[in-house]
């Protein structure tokens, strides 16, 4: 059904050469900005218990065979999303499509630069949950840009409460001062930082995330480095 | 606007239609090749479309005080660079001079810096280089002279070399220039800007050409003889330099420079509507794309004869008509000059202020985009020169004007601390690459201080994709579809 609903959605970029029920081969060529094309992605796409995944047809000839900065799993598959490759219909469909041609522009970019597109991407493991649920409750204060700020670059107002955080509980300290934040209740007025914490604090939320991210990482210790991008734990390990 | 692949390769092949013909011999001691440099002392009038092979002696002058001046108090000001223009414009009177000479010496200046070509006596590289020495002697002289006058400073290093180099022009009306491309005119410069102490130095090469005794070592260095330099200027006189130093140190009138900010885009800045008058000045980024390894490339060539000259002539205006055009017609930059294989432009994003982090992310993609440009170059032209692309930015507020007395031919003028310190940033660079001065790099958006500070040029494409241009598909897509972002699930192993 879903190797059906991505044969049936299948853009102009991808060609589809060979599918059946459970599987698909997929050459895909996508444009970049200045109207160049990428390389010839040559893919599988493989509907596994209840999910899709979609690898190179023979690992590691243009891409990697895995690493994490390439959102490249330990099995060779892609990760193209959270949660991307779940309950493809043909609803879904399309935006799958989407997230393998953004996937595509972004190894080029990556395998020319070392670098991985910023707004293009969240967190490893767990820490992508958490990563988005921060963005949720920043967007709705207006801080997503100092958000994404702390993310990407540890400075701005988010990043610089984190060393305002009890490390022991993942906390604000002085619970009864004004929320670093910035948060403020219906009438107008500040709420204090043991009262923000119920709601999701973006500065607990991003200590939370960083703890997450420091977890995936030591998970993945000892593993081979491919070496492709500049700032990756693993190449700093190796 | 913004680059594109097709369009740019479009464009290479009418570049490839303007190549400018190398003569016959190629060599100067063809009578019509000598008979056309001779006719005028001015660089610019070289004839457009036709490359040169001009032996001769190069003396670059660079004025020392022109760093101190830019500023008044640590701060860029209207009034410190309309001080400054009145300096550039007091020494490039005097260099004026040496155009009105009917001695074949021939001459170019840009910023703070002058390039003299000295092609007589012809055949006689000793009796060049002593005629580049009294030239540079007398010109410290009226420089000293004018500047007591008009209350300027005025220290000059001046570096000597001689040998053969392949001279070109193109371009048109107030915005030609012409190159003095390989090992002597290099030379020459990077000694001048080599050190803060005036006065007269000559390459190792020019120092085996010169007559015996033209240097002597003096407490272990290696310095002009006096007897030496004062014979050159009795055998070589400029009359005609005296004759003009004479006229303004009487001259109290001084050109009045006035600024308005430009319209945007700054490509739409003609020089030919600039004076003195009407300047304009507004916060810029300043670009230095340089080609690193074309002098070797360019020795190479001119060792080997005709046919490889023509290879390089093909490749180095390919190159820089090519960057001349990505900065223009795609970024809406404005070229300054061409300064040998350099190109010298300017980039500005505003509203209705100046916009300096704006402003340096438009010059750091444009630098990408010449970087993508240039391989296509290489490409199309067929060439393996071992030559990179290597780019400086700076921003700060920066005037452009024409300064000078020669009408059609006054020279073209942008000179602020952005301007100098562009240039610096990038001959500091190793081989290729970009590279961004201390205040391009304060004021820079943090994904391109941490990207662009420092580093190899990437192509336009990846650079639009990690600086989320509007025009990048990544940041198209993740619009359209909010979760299109990559995640890396945890580790099934152990």
């Amino acid at each position: 059904m879903s190797i059906a609903a991505l044969a049936a959605t299948a853009p102009g970029w991808a060609e589809l050469r060979q599918v059946d029920g459970r599987q698909a081969d997929i050459d895909a060529v996508v444009t970049r900005s200045s109207g160049a094309f990428t390389r010839v992605f040559e893919l599988v796409v493989i509907h596994l218990a209840r999910e899709v995944k979609v690898f190179e047809r023979l690992r590691g000839q243009t891409l990697p065979t895995s690493c994490p900065d390439r959102h490249i799993n330990d099995d060779g598959s892609f990760c193209l999303g959270l949660r991307a490759g779940e309950g493809i219909t043909l609803e879904t469909a399309v935006a799958w499509w989407k997230k393998l041609h953004n996937f595509l522009l972004c190894q080029e970019t990556a395998t020319e630069s070392g670098w991985w597109p910023a707004g293009a991407q969240i967190s490893h493991g767990e820490a992508g949950e958490i990563e988005l649920r921060a963005e949720a409750v920043s967007a709705s204060l207006g801080l997503l840009q100092a958000y994404r700020e702390a993310v990407e670059f540890d400075t701005g107002l988010i990043a610089a409460g984190l060393s305002k955080i009890n490390r022991s509980n993942g906390l604000l300290r002085n619970g009864r001062s004004v929320c670093l934040c910035g948060r403020k209740d219906k009438r107008g007025n500040p709420l204090l930082r043991r009262e923000c914490h119920s709601f999701g604090c973006p500065i607990v939320l991003e200590f939370e995330r960083r703890a997450a991210a420091d977890r995936f990482w030591r998970s993945m210790q000892g593993r081979p480095c491919c070496r492709t991008m500049r700032d990756c734990p693993l190449r700093r390990e190796h | 606007m913004s680059w594109n692949a097709d369009r740019a390769k479009a464009r290479i092949r009418e570049h490839m239609k303007t190549v400018p013909a190398v003569d016959g011999n190629v060599a100067l001691d063809s009578a019509k090749a000598l008979a056309t440099v001779r006719k005028s002392g001015l660089i610019s009038r070289l004839p457009v479309r036709q490359a040169f092979l001009v032996e001769g002696a190069h003396l670059y002058g660079q004025l020392l005080d022109f760093d101190d001046l830019v500023a008044e108090s640590g701060t860029e000001t209207e009034a410190s660079h309309r001080k400054l223009l009145r300096f550039l414009s007091m020494h490039y009177r005097v260099w004026d001079a040496i155009v009105d000479g009917d001695d074949g010496d021939r001459v170019d200046y840009h910023g703070a810096r002058l390039h003299a070509v000295v092609t007589s006596p012809v055949g006689d590289p000793a009796a060049q280089i002593a005629r580049a020495v009294a030239l540079a002697r007398k010109l410290a002289e009226a420089a000293d002279k004018l500047g007591k006058a008009h209350g300027f400073p005025s220290r000059i290093r001046f570096g000597i070399d001689q040998g053969r180099c392949l001279a070109m022009t193109t371009g048109r009306s107030h915005e030609k220039d012409t190159l003095f491309l390989g090992r002597p005119a290099n030379h020459a410069a990077k000694l001048a800007a080599a050190d803060q102490e005036e006065g007269i130095f000559l390459t190792e090469t020019a120092q085996r050409r010169a007559k015996p005794g033209a240097v002597r070592k003096s407490a272990g260095r290696t310095v002009l003889d006096e007897s030496y330099v004062a014979e050159a200027t009795r055998n070589f006189t400029f009359d005609s330099l005296d004759r003009r130093v004479a006229e303004i140190a009487l001259d109290v009138a001084e050109p009045a420079f006035h600024f308005k900010r430009p319209t945007l885009p700054l490509s739409g800045v003609k020089f030919a509507d600039l004076t003195p008058a009407k300047s304009v000045r507004m916060g810029m980024a300043t670009i230095f794309a340089d080609i690193d390894g074309f002098t070797r490339f360019v020795d190479a060539a001119i060792e080997g004869g005709a046919d490889e000259i023509r290879k390089a002539v093909v490749t180095v205006h390919v190159i820089r008509e090519e960057l001349n055009s990505v900065l223009k017609e795609d970024f809406d930059g404005k070229r300054i000059r061409f300064i040998g294989d350099c190109i010298h432009g300017c980039v500005a994003e505003s509203e209705r202020a100046d916009d300096g982090p704006k402003s340096v992310r438009q010059a750091v993609i444009c630098a990408n985009a010449m970087r993508s440009s240039f391989d296509l170059c290489l490409e199309v032209v067929g060439s393996n020169a071992k030559i990179d692309l290597a780019v400086g930015i700076e921003y700060g507020p920066t005037p452009m004007t024409r300064l000078g007395y020669r009408g059609d031919d006054s020279v073209r003028c942008a000179a602020s601390r952005a301007t100098i310190d562009a240039e610096r940033t990038q001959q500091a660079i190793e081989g290729g690459g970009i590279r961004l001065g201390p205040v391009a790099l304060r004021i820079a958006e943090p994904m391109v201080r941490k990207v662009f500070a420092s580093g190899p040029l990437m192509s336009f494409d990846a650079a639009t994709d990690l600086l989320a241009a509007p025009q990048s598909p990544t940041v198209q897509i993740v619009r359209s579809e909010p979760t299109a972002r990559s995640h890396a699930t945890p580790s099934k192993r152990g």
